[in-house]
């Protein structure tokens, strides 16, 4: 069973018509008003309080109303501008790689391999474990007696000598591996049933018509699965892009702010420097950011497609 | 497919083994680091042949035991978080599944974009919120949080196992004078309980998994494993086997539950839109 | 709906709706079992360790039950702010570390202790403290708020068969043979390399805040001050960092990074120590309590370290034309307004960092703190066995000035932060010193102006060494 591109995926037999009855209302009130309560709310305040100058660090109360000022304060920090750069640099090479990775894998896996099953098994436990532990684990790898600078070695690529999570240049790489390594299986079993939903019968037509491996995969094989592709790049852009855990993990934004994300970055000025009215300014700004993003991404995806 | 060559076939096996290799290597590694006597954490080249002690296992489960706490944590918020999103959750995927009502693309799109948002935007403001009645450190806050997530992935996956049960069904039983939470109730859950089961496995997972909400939520009485493992990296130290130790705990419930879920794994992770 | 639906479909929203309440009420069941006793609140530096050991003693004595919970600085801080925003009644006695004294104080998230030590001036003895600490670490605005469990100096700590084999006379211990920064970046060049791995010094470099705490160690005895006028009055937080002394200073600490392991730049507090411990460095200058801690193989572990018996400790060294003052740093214990048992608080913090309690906690078994901020613990001969360096760590005491180092505003964690940035950027080449010095003061500027300190506009308080004098006379018995 898959998806049919362009047809979109409206199961008329299951879909009843109730035009005039409140039902479907009440059955989406309780989550509704769950979720509105618990986000809603919270969202509100940090509306309110962006225009309020509030620093837990002179004040315990609020100082009255300042307009734009925390949001003017934002764009020009450059540490907050410095973590939208780092922000996209990781989200886009981080997609990029798993992307690329988890399709050779996914062909790779396509092609009926003895142990393909165990393989695929063994595949997805990077992706079961908990962020913050991948870091755990990587930040222990990255030290400069670890794993990871040794098998560098034996390939005589060398390492800075603070480590990788020590130097500002490859502190982001380091994060952005620990990330690709965790999720390329993500890309690899989800593409991999994408490949396999492709009724075999089209792929079997284009090698007798003598398709070389390279035509089959670029004329056949990619247009099937865009889709699939863009919603998972959109569900892992958006993940990276909202990447906190790693990074507390592995390098708490150091050094200096070379690994500092967005998320990072409102962590340390409303939880670390209780900030109060500059950290829910620059909540706004990243809710503003996220909604284009999503936006872009059905747009692309789900052009005239029903849900 | 065509038989490929013999040379062709070893290089995809080679290919094979060193993908499972890169994926395997740093988990196995930190199995090895876990029974490793301390002496050989950090040694250049690597110590491949030692002998194995229990002592990090017994020092964090059993004497003094931190772990343990954060173990019965991490249970108890992931399957409170779990249990408290079903009753909303299958309501709501009911009604997205069978009804076709305005508003309907609005509200899934509302959902999605609640677990696609970045968590720490409403954390600040939910942290003084709920300092504010007292539950900051105690379970309750977690869970409640949690359910930003667990209850529109849960609809979103539950959804899915919805549609692929024909609405015959349930008509047939209306017809036969059933209401029509009769229906849903004796029809529709039951034919999808496989899926609610993963749906309720993933939304574990996902509530194991997640650190960030009981990083600035939780106390020493509620704090689940990956951030109990945290007290590991003391500005003073780090202990790394006893982070070993922890995070192998931490990494087998989630991936026990993903080789159970097998085949579901697809729609689970790309939450219902792909089967 | 008919009737047998209705009463189907209310049982089981009854049987939902019950489980959720009970899986809601089992999660929230923890928060009931509270008892009358004190919950006391700090950070895991050997001090609590220490106290740890002689709980049961205190609890005899006074039969008041204690609840200890440490744990690591950031998030010691985090818990106590949401607890003072949360006016949560639970928190008794707390820890509060000196340079989060003006922001706890200002915000009148602690009781000042003037008025109880007034009552009780006999069992006090505040004349036994060292004035400097107290004048540092405990008053903000004329008022005393802690009282010191742990004070840390800064002294020179060093290897001495390294310094035999370069050669070098070791440092001075008596004030009248102080020595210059010029002759320790001597003795660093000189122990740097001396065989293979061995380094000639190492420094702190981890930013945000480890490597402030090191570096003002260096920059103020140089004579360099983060600000105008502070804490004299009246007030003016015009910074003052970006002169050439602070950009000459930055360029010393930079060439004692050179001459430091490299990856010194990420080193936390602990991390220094670790090193001057294992690995060979030649000389160093840190917190006192690494005096201690260089014995131990781990922190707050039995093994002895490889280097037992190899280190000595020296003075700091000063920088002439430049009066001498050094960083001090300082654990107090203080009271939250909203703590339901005020006095049973109070007992706790008078017995702990009475002369008794503090003894007590030297000689627990690990002899892991000699943090003293009362002079005769430093002359005692009882306790001068167990750390021979004590007299030369009390005159590191007494040429401290914590509130020059590290002005305590309310806004030390801002400008701390930033500060830190702009450090472990220099040091790291990213930035010129001049640049890094010029961003600081800058942003200093920026953060000071937003939140009404420059020009301030609120009221100054003349805090003066004499006027802590006067304060300390007035408690005395």
């Amino acid at each position: 069973m898959g998806l049919i591109p362009g047809v979109g995926v409206i199961k008329k037999e299951t879909m009843l018509n109730v035009k005039h009855s409140s039902l479907p209302y009440v059955l989406v009130l309780p989550s509704l008003l769950f979720l509105a309560f618990i986000i809603v709310y919270p969202l509100g305040f940090s509306l309110y309080y962006s225009f309020q100058m509030w620093n837990l660090q002179i004040s315990p109360v609020p100082l009255g109303p300042v307009g734009f000022m925390n949001y003017r304060t934002a764009i020009s920090d450059p540490t907050f501008v410095h973590s939208l750069i780092n922000t996209l640099k990781l989200s886009a090479a981080a997609t990029a790689i798993q992307f690329v990775f988890g399709l050779s894998i996914a062909l790779l896996l396509s092609e009926n391999l003895k142990g393909g099953n165990v393989a695929r098994a063994l595949l997805i436990m990077p992706t079961a474990m908990a962020p913050m532990v991948a870091g755990f684990i990587f930040r222990y790898l990255y030290y400069p007696d670890g794993l990871i600078p040794y098998f560098l070695s034996l390939v005589r690529i060398p390492i800075p000598k603070e480590g990788i999570l020590g130097n500002a240049s490859t502190a982001l790489w380091g994060i952005t591996l620990t990330d690709v390594w965790e999720w390329t299986p993500f890309f690899a079993i989800i593409l991999l049933a994408g490949i396999k939903s492709i009724p075999v019968e089209i792929i079997e037509a284009a090698q007798v018509d003598g398709a070389s491996f390279f035509a089959t995969f670029w004329h056949i094989i990619l247009p099937n699965l865009r889709f699939v592709a863009l919603i998972i790049i959109m569900i892992r852009f958006m993940q990276i892009f909202n990447l906190f855990d790693i990074i507390y993990a592995e390098t708490m934004g150091g050094p200096g702010t070379s690994t500092r994300t967005l998320s990072y970055n409102l962590y340390y000025r409303g939880l670390v420097e209780y900030n109060i009215g500059y950290s829910s300014a620059i909540a706004w700004i990243m809710i503003i950011i996220m909604v284009i993003i999503i936006n872009v991404f059905l747009f692309l995806s789900f052009k005239g497609e029903e849900l | 497919m065509a038989r490929r060559s013999l040379p062709t076939r070893i290089l995809l096996y080679a290919l094979l083994v060193i993908v499972i290799c890169i994926f395997m290597i740093p988990i196995v590694w930190t199995a090895l680091l876990s029974v490793r006597p301390t002496i050989t954490n950090r040694t250049l080249p690597p110590t491949l042949i030692f002998k194995p002690t229990l002592r990090h296992f017994y020092y964090c489960f059993a004497n003094p035991g931190l772990s343990s706490h954060w173990l019965i944590a991490s249970l108890v918020i992931a399957s409170a978080a779990t249990g408290l999103s079903l009753p909303f959750s299958l309501l709501a995927a009911y009604s997205f599944s069978r009804f076709k009502f305005s508003g309907r693309k609005f509200l899934m799109f509302w959902y999605l974009s609640l677990f696609l948002g970045p968590p720490i935007v409403f954390l600040i403001p939910y942290v003084l919120m709920m300092s504010r009645i007292g539950l900051v450190g105690k379970y309750p806050s977690i869970v409640i949080v949690y359910q930003t997530f667990t209850i529109p992935f849960s609809i979103l996956v539950i959804k899915s196992f919805f549609d692929e049960i024909p609405v015959a069904l349930e008509e047939a039983a209306m017809v036969d004078g059933a209401s029509r939470i009769g229906a849903i109730l004796r029809v529709v859950i039951p034919l999808s309980l496989p899926g609610i089961i993963v749906a309720s496995m993933f939304a574990f997972v996902f509530s194991w998994n997640n650190s960030i909400f009981p990083l600035v939520l939780s106390s020493r009485s509620t704090k689940p494993l990956p951030v109990g493992t945290l007290n590991f990296f003391a500005t003073t130290g780090i202990t790394w086997n006893y982070i070993a130790a922890t995070s192998l705990v931490t990494m087998l419930p989630p991936m026990l539950i993903f080789l159970v879920l097998g085949r579901y794994i697809v729609r689970g992770l790309t939450f219902g839109a792909i089967k | 709906m008919t009737l047998r639906e209705m009463k189907w479909a209310g049982k089981l929203l009854q049987v939902v709706v019950i489980g959720m309440l009970g899986i809601l009420l089992l999660t929230g069941l923890p928060a009931f079992a509270q008892k009358a006793t004190i919950n006391v609140l700090g950070v895991q530096d050997p001090w609590y360790f220490a106290l740890e050991e002689i709980l049961p003693q205190f609890e005899k004595e006074t039969g008041i039950k204690v609840n200890l919970e440490g744990m690591a600085w950031d998030a010691l801080q985090a818990r106590l702010i949401t607890s003072f925003i949360t006016k949560e009644k639970g928190v008794d006695v707390i820890s509060v570390d000196d340079c989060r004294l003006a922001q706890f104080a200002e915000n009148g998230w602690i009781i000042p202790l003037t008025s109880l030590i007034k009552k009780d001036k006999q069992a006090v003895k505040m004349n036994e403290f060292v004035p400097q600490v107290i004048h540092s670490s405990c008053t903000w605005r004329g008022d005393v708020y802690t009282l010191p469990i742990a004070t840390y100096s800064q002294f020179v700590m060093y290897r001495i068969d390294l310094l035999e084999k370069a050669g070098l006379l070791t440092p001075p211990t008596d004030p009248a043979d102080w020595w210059t920064w010029d002759e320790y970046m001597r003795y660093v060049k000189k122990l740097d390399g001396l065989g293979e791995e061995i380094y000639g010094t190492v420094i702190v470099g981890s930013q945000p805040v480890p490597i402030v705490h090191m570096y003002t160690g260096l920059e103020v005895s140089r004579g360099v001050r983060w600000f105008k006028q502070f804490p004299e009055a009246p007030w003016d937080f015009t910074p003052t960092i970006n002169t050439e002394k602070s950009i000459n200073t930055l360029k010393f600490y930079k060439e004692l990074y050179k001459y430091s392991p490299p990856e010194a730049i990420n080193y936390l507090w602990f991390d220094a120590g670790t090193a001057f411990a294992k690995k060979d460095v030649g000389i160093y200058y840190w917190w006192s309590p690494y005096g201690y801690l260089a014995r131990h193989a781990g922190y707050m572990v039995e093994e002895p370290s490889p280097i037992v018996g190899k280190f000595g400790v020296s003075l700091m060294p000063y920088e002439p034309g430049e009066p001498k003052v050094y960083s001090l740093g300082a654990h107090g214990l203080g009271i939250p307004k909203y703590s339901a048992v005020k006095e049973e608080a109070w007992e706790f913090i008078k017995w702990v960092t009475s002369s008794e309690g503090q003894k007590a906690m030297a000689l627990t078994h690990l002899h892991a703190f000699n943090d003293f901020a009362r002079e005769p613990l430093f002359n005692d001969p009882e306790l001068i066995k167990y750390y021979p360096w004590l007299p030369t760590q009390l005159y590191t005491v007494k040429e401290a000035d914590g509130k020059v180092a590290r002005p305590h505003t309310p806004l030390y964690p801002s400008l701390e932060g930033f500060y830190g940035l702009q450090l472990n950027s220099a040091l790291a080449g990213h930035k010129t010193p001049e640049q890094a010095m010029a961003d600081a003061q800058a942003q200093w500027e920026v953060i000071m102006k937003q939140n009404y300190y420059l020009p301030y506009k609120g009221l100054s308080y003349d805090d003066t060494i004499d006027k802590t004098l006067d304060l300390i006379e007035e408690l005395s018995p």
